[in-house]
């Protein structure tokens, strides 16, 4: 590790830790209905939006009513966004004609803006009209965050609450979400990328002479669009100049704030992140990369202050730095090593003041390895998937712990909210475990933990790995459909299917971009992966509320297992841990692992 | 071989049936 | 219990579980146990593909396939044995219990005439013989019957008159006779014990098959066990586990089928295979020994002669925060004694300890007994005989509340304070304030004043103490570090009950206690979100026993505490509260540790299978076998017999339960996840690498 990249990786996370404490305490007294310092200014339009869609805020809603709500306002907006998609040709604000997309691939984009997950499917520039992205995606961005942030606070009602039947009023806590928590760090973060050189503009794509033309090989198309085929069954190609690049613009900034604030993740362009009009400067990438995790870093202090026990949320807090920091070394280490083959054939892969050395493939030279691999971990471990360098071309293991951290459920950071109430979730199981352990009908936070709040968790816990298990072994079963996308050869491919299926069932979004997934095939099994992933979540978790909600608190004893110490945070990284790696290990051992010992091999 | 397949993953699926029964009904076996 | 407590691993327990353990294979019983169930169905599975290969070609080789279809059913075996093991004790218990319950002939009264105005003297109809004799069988609630001495008590019921001496020694193992005697706390009997002296007449509360005694054998039995609110619990989470690695499994196959196809060689992954690594991932250990932690936990208490009516009730114990004792008996001894007497001005120390002692020579009640030493040891006066000194004993009558004795013409009495104040003043005497003064110096001590008086003159006070057990403080103390508060129930005043509560270190008391105000305390402590337990004996203890969570009636007490409770304590112990309270956390502990163990256990087992398993298509995952196994199928059976045998290794555990310490929550999660946490994932590693040497030694590896 150079002392360099250290400083990186280190004043990222203490500042990330610096504002974890003002930002939760300023969200747990928004969702606590006490003034927060913008009630002046933002009191009015709040209230102006319950009269005008006829709710009561202050209405106390059950379990099921909140389930309801939710689900209402994300199948609305997948329906809309799904319209406009297929409709997009007609519109305004689409100074590119680009033509409405196919029925697959709008259905998987619907889903996966509806579901906070982002895959792209979707080429951006290339697909989207600047309408569908602001109207479609950058609306879905917030509601689908608001939307996890408000089951989480309906789940802490749940564990505040005492033999109450409600658990809150969804629409309170989805309008407070949205207007005074992402809506102003949006604002303010979009100008902050707008100094450093993100594009916002309505205005058409920008054709400009390349300062060097070239030529390339254009193939021949026939009368129905598809290329003429030669007589090999090649397609023909012709050899056209080429003197004139397309820069595409549009309404970046504004878009790209909330993909990073909401764990979204969906780019306003193909490269995400990577692109130099989303992520031009270092300082724009500190930004951006910081907005990935402090929400749900955050969060957890929200928690802790709406139970009115701050080290609770310092314990779940510090069990995913736990997780977090080790994994970021491995994967910055993996990467600044490089391929260990290259030395031995006299490559010269050291850092020194002349190159970054190590794996700088799939990586831009403006951010190097310490934020690539910062970003990565940060994006997989956050259900983001916003990336600022190709996850694909890592190394066997730099890769693995992206797609790992995926895979342990979104629970490290996780999405807003989402990440939350699921690392909630594993605790209820760890407490269970635990608190039997000491001798007790096991308890978290006041609350006995029974056979529902169990059946629940399980469930929880469970549909992410069955998802991402059961669609892989779908995908490379049926080698038809699949086969054409899946470029790579050998263990590497089998890496591709799998990563793409565990970032669509947990809702991250992020791709190793060698799979070609806009097929009819995939689009339609990923999005039913981010439909399982994000609603078969939320019913239980919003189950768990209300029965939580319901029970007697039980007085704290030195009986009791004690939930905010180091122990708790061993015992919950432990839980996290084993089932993330007793369910993937086979897996990956068919693919990252594989490859590895390949490589090392070779 | 594929009809051992075939008996393996009808067992399983048997099994799995089973087995999410257990854990949403878990009173049907107590 | 009649039996003497037998050990665990009695050979004649052992041969029936054995036995048993064959029986438990009936797919209805395995059915219960998902975990459990998912093996068998894995050993069904292998062996077809056993009896396949050898007719055609297997997948693989027909002894391997055999050898892990074989350990499989071992695996369910043992779980069987396992819980045959747990319910062998109570098994044997119940075959002695039932022994008790032979048919015996019941004299049953004929009804009085419904127009007998007169309440029927019992003694005359008896006397009369108007009684039929029938079988106990054919009792029913509600009919009157009569017990004379060394016939059997033929049912469960309610003394309505008489006192007699019974054996109770078939229920509670106790051989000395107990009185059993119509109205008080005493007035239960229960059918199957023998009276031995004199005769009762016994108002039936209980229909045949619903007696105690069957009760009790249904329970030590295990007949009527319904798995308790905690174990379905754990069986959800158990049956989540099972699922995901069910799906784990399964999917590999298809991984398995592709990568062959990308990497060119190798075969893909058979199904015996994923049964065996399908068994060795789901947790087996927990799901194997979970029944039978939860039937010797309820046999733990039967052993402690504590008789739970549900299995729920021992899970409750465990979670008991707080806890009501009564005083007399549970934290003082059950008598008081003197320690000191204080004489009024002017009268000579010796000549108060002279009367006080002849006002007691007579008196038989433990504190009468403790004047008499005390004034020997003190002050070297000799017991006089009362008769050679020609005294009258006078004794204490609830009506004057005093005591004493008429000697010459000396009248010596002793008592409450303000009934010897009544005695001195009608003999013409004062009640000197000074006297007073000591009374309430006493109470506040906690301790009870006597006054002593002779003729006209008040002598002194004697200072009698409760005497606190020895030990008790520490135990008490040993509960807070438990989490539990203890709370004192005394009839005292709330002066004399501060002083006790003090003296032995509980947190809290409840003095003057009435019913009422018992079962007021245990709601608001309810209401707070606490467990209580409480332990009780008289019918006025009914209603707070009903409330109390944890409610432990006492078998000498009446039919109505015993019915409101959800324990029967044989031995009339209340002290057996804190024991209750171990048992129950044992039984939650034993759980979650092995559970702990359990899923720990699979990370040795993947390194043992994985490179195993995809020895062909990757040869390079060898580098993953660091446990260095033999061959791939060497690795395998190692990782399959030894998850079978680890669960005969864990019976006695399971049985005798984690032990409980009194060290906070945190020191005991601390302890136990290094046992069976970083033990779980240690212990296999070494395991699995013996087994393989074995196997390699006894070359089955099949290289």
């Amino acid at each position: 590790m150079t002392t360099n990249a250290i400083l990186q990786l280190v004043i990222y996370v203490l500042v990330l830790l610096a504002l974890v404490k003002p930002l939760g305490a300023f969200m747990a007294r928004v969702y606590e209905n006490k003034s927060c310092g913008l009630d002046k200014i933002l009191g009015p339009p709040e209230r102006l939006i319950y009269r005008l869609c006829g709710v009561d805020p202050t209405a106390e809603m059950s379990w099921q009513h909140y389930t309801y709500a939710v689900l209402a306002v994300n199948f609305l907006g997948l329906i809309v966004v799904y319209a406009l998609l297929r409709v997009q040709y007609y519109l305004p604000l689409n100074p590119q004609r680009l033509a409405g997309t196919t029925p697959d691939l709008a259905f998987n984009t619907a889903v996966s803006f509806a579901t906070n997950t982002n895959w792209q499917s979707y080429g951006g520039e290339a697909t989207l009209s600047y309408l569908s992205q602001m109207l479609g995606l950058a609306v879905q961005n917030f509601l689908s965050a608001a939307a996890g942030m408000a089951v989480l606070v309906a789940l802490i009602r749940g564990f505040v609450r005492r033999q109450s039947s409600s658990i809150g009023n969804f629409w309170f806590d989805f309008t407070r979400s949205t207007l005074y928590i992402l809506l102003p760090l949006s604002i303010v973060l979009a100008l902050v990328l707008v100094s450093q050189g993100v594009v916002q503009t309505f205005s058409p794509y920008v054709n400009v002479a390349l300062v060097q033309p070239t030529t390339f090989q254009e193939p021949v198309l026939g009368g129905d669009g598809n290329p003429l085929l030669d007589e090999k069954g090649q397609p023909t190609t012709k050899t056209s100049p080429l003197s004139e690049q397309t820069i595409a613009v549009g309404p970046a900034a504004s878009q790209i704030a909330i993909k990073q604030l909401g764990t979204n993740g969906g780019g306003f362009f193909n490269a995400n992140s990577a692109h130099p009009l989303e992520n031009p400067t270092p300082l724009s990438n500190f930004f951006e990369l910081l907005s990935i995790l402090v929400i749900s870093a955050a969060l957890c202090y929200t928690f802790g202050k709406m139970i009115q026990d701050t080290r609770q949320g310092w314990a779940v807090l510090a069990a995913m730095l736990v997780i977090f920091l080790p994994l970021l070394a491995v994967c910055y280490w993996c990467e600044q090593r490089g391929n260990p083959v290259l030395p031995a054939l006299g490559v010269d892969d050291q850092a020194e003041s002349a190159q970054a050395g190590g794996n700088m493939e799939g990586k831009e030279v403006r951010f190097g390895i310490a934020q690539s691999a910062l970003w990565a971990t940060a994006t997989t471990s956050a259900s983001n998937g916003s990336v600022n360098s190709m996850h694909d071309s890592y190394t066997p293991l730099g890769g693995l712990v992206p797609m790992w951290l995926i895979q342990l459920g979104e629970v490290v950071f996780g999405g807003v909210g989402s990440g939350l109430y699921g690392m909630l979730a594993f605790a209820i199981i760890a407490v269970f475990v635990g608190g039997l352990m000491v001798g007790r009908t096991p308890e978290y936070l006041g609350k006995k933990i029974e056979s529902f709040e169990m059946k629940m968790a399980a469930i929880v816990i469970l549909i992410p790995p069955m998802a991402v298990l059961v669609g892989t072994a779908v995908a490379v079963s049926l080698p038809d459909l699949a086969k054409p996308s899946i470029p790579n050869s050998g263990p590497h491919g089998f890496s591709e299917v799998l990563y793409a299926l565990s970032s669509a069932s947990n809702n991250n979004g992020s791709a190793f971009a060698g799979l070609n997934a806009n097929t009819a095939f995939f689009n339609t099994l990923l999005g039913l992966c981010m439909l399982a992933g994000r609603y078969l979540l939320k019913i239980p978790i919003l189950a768990i509320a209300g029965s939580l909600a319901a029970k007697k608190y039980t007085p704290v004893s030195s009986g009791t297992l004690p939930t905010h110490g180091p122990l708790f945070v061993v015992l919950l990284v432990g839980v996290v841990i084993l089932v993330g790696a007793l369910t993937f290990v086979p897996a990956l051992a068919l693919g990252p692992i594989v490859e590895h010992l390949l490589m090392v091999e070779s | 071989m594929d009809g051992i397949y075939v008996l393996g993953a009808a067992v399983s699926a048997l099994l799995f049936v089973y087995l999410v029964i257990a854990l949403l009904k878990p009173e049907w076996f107590a | 219990m009649a039996t003497k407590a037998r050990s665990l691993f009695d050979t004649a327990i052992l041969r029936r579980a054995l036995v048993d353990s064959i029986y438990k294979l009936d797919p209805r019983r395995e059915i219960r146990n998902p975990v459990m169930f998912t093996v068998y169905v894995g050993s069904i599975l292998t062996t077809g593909l056993w009896i396949l290969s050898l007719t055609t070609v297997g997948e693989e080789p027909s002894w391997f396939i055999f050898g892990v279809s074989i350990w499989l059913w071992f695996t369910v075996l043992f779980a069987n044995f396992a819980e045959a093991m747990a319910e062998g004790r109570g098994k044997a218990q119940a075959d002695s219990l039932r022994r008790a319950r032979q048919e015996v002939p019941a004299k049953k009264f004929v009804r009085p005439r419904e127009d007998d105005a007169e309440a029927p003297n019992f003694r005359e109809l008896l006397l009369a013989g108007d009684v039929t004799v029938t079988e106990a069988t054919d009792l029913r609630k509600g009919d009157l019957i009569c017990v004379e001495a060394g016939d059997y008590i033929p049912a469960d019921g309610e003394i309505v008159e008489g006192v007699a001496s019974v054996d109770e020694s078939a229920i509670t193992g106790e051989s000395a006779p107990v009185i059993r005697e119509s109205g008080g706390d005493r007035s239960s009997v229960t059918g199957g014990t023998r009276v031995l002296s004199d005769w009762l007449i016994v108002y039936v509360t209980a229909n045949p098959g619903e007696t105690f005694l069957d009760r009790m054998i249904a329970m030590v039995e295990g007949a009527k066990r319904q798995k308790t609110p905690n174990e379905i619990a754990l069986d959800i989470l158990l049956a989540g586990m099972t699922i995901i690695f069910l799906l784990v499994c399964v999917t590999l196959l298809p991984y398995s089928i592709f990568s062959v196809g990308v990497a060119g060689q190798g075969t893909p992954i058979t199904v015996t295979v994923l049964v065996a690594l399908l068994v060795c991932l789901i947790p087996t250990t927990i799901g194997a020994l979970l029944s039978a932690i939860g039937i010797a936990g309820m046999d733990r208490m039967i052993q402690a002669n504590v008789i739970a009516t549900s299995g729920r009730a021992v899970e409750a114990a465990g979670d008991v925060d707080v806890l009501l004792l009564d005083k007399t008996g549970t934290i003082t001894l059950g008598n008081r004694q003197a320690v000191e007497f204080i004489p009024v001005d002017g009268v000579a120390p010796n000549d108060l300890a002279d009367a006080a002692q002849l006002s007691s020579l007579a008196d038989e009640t433990p504190e009468g007994r403790s004047i008499v030493v005390l004034a020997k040891s003190k002050y070297g006066l000799r017991e006089r005989d009362i008769n050679q000194i020609h005294a009258k004993f006078i004794p204490f009558s609830a009506h004057t509340r005093i005591s004493g004795v008429n000697m010459n013409n000396r009248a010596i009495r002793k008592g409450a304070a303000d009934a010897i104040e009544n005695f001195v003043k009608q003999q013409g005497g004062s009640f000197p304030s000074t006297v007073q003064r000591e009374i309430e110096r006493i109470a506040k001590r906690g301790g009870t004043p006597l006054v002593v008086a002779e003729n006209d003159k008040t002598l002194g006070v004697i200072h009698l103490k409760d005497v606190v057990k020895g030990g008790i403080k520490d135990r008490f103390a040993q509960l807070r570090q438990m989490g539990i508060r203890t709370v004192m129930i005394t009839g005292d005043n709330p002066l004399t009950a501060a002083a006790i509560a003090a003296e032995s270190g509980v947190d809290d008391f409840l003095a003057q206690a009435t019913p009422e105000t018992k079962l007021q305390l245990i709601r608001k402590h309810q209401a707070g979100g606490h467990l209580v337990a409480m332990c009780g004996d008289g019918t006025n203890d009914a209603p707070a026993l009903a409330q109390a969570d944890v409610a432990v009636a006492m078998n000498s007490g009446t039919q109505a505490a015993k019915e409101a409770g959800n324990m029967v304590d044989l031995d009339s112990n209340p002290t057996k509260l804190i024991e209750v309270v171990e048992i129950g956390k044992q039984l939650l502990m034993t759980r979650g540790s092995l559970t702990t163990f359990s899923l720990a256990n699979d990370v040795s087992k993947y390194f043992a299978i994985i490179p195993a398993a995809f020895a062909s298509t990757y040869p390079v995952l060898d580098k993953l076998n660091i446990m260095h196994l033999a061959t791939p199928t060497s690795a395998i059976l190692a990782a399959v017999i030894f998850n079978a045998l680890i669960i005969i290794a864990l019976i006695p555990l399971a049985l005798r339960g984690v032990k409980y310490r009194p060290i906070g929550a945190a020191a005991l999660l601390r302890n136990n996840l290094w046992i069976y946490g970083v033990g779980g994932l240690i212990i296999p590693f070494v395991g699995i690498k013996l087994i393989d040497m074995a196997l390699v030694v006894l070359n089955m590896t099949g290289a």
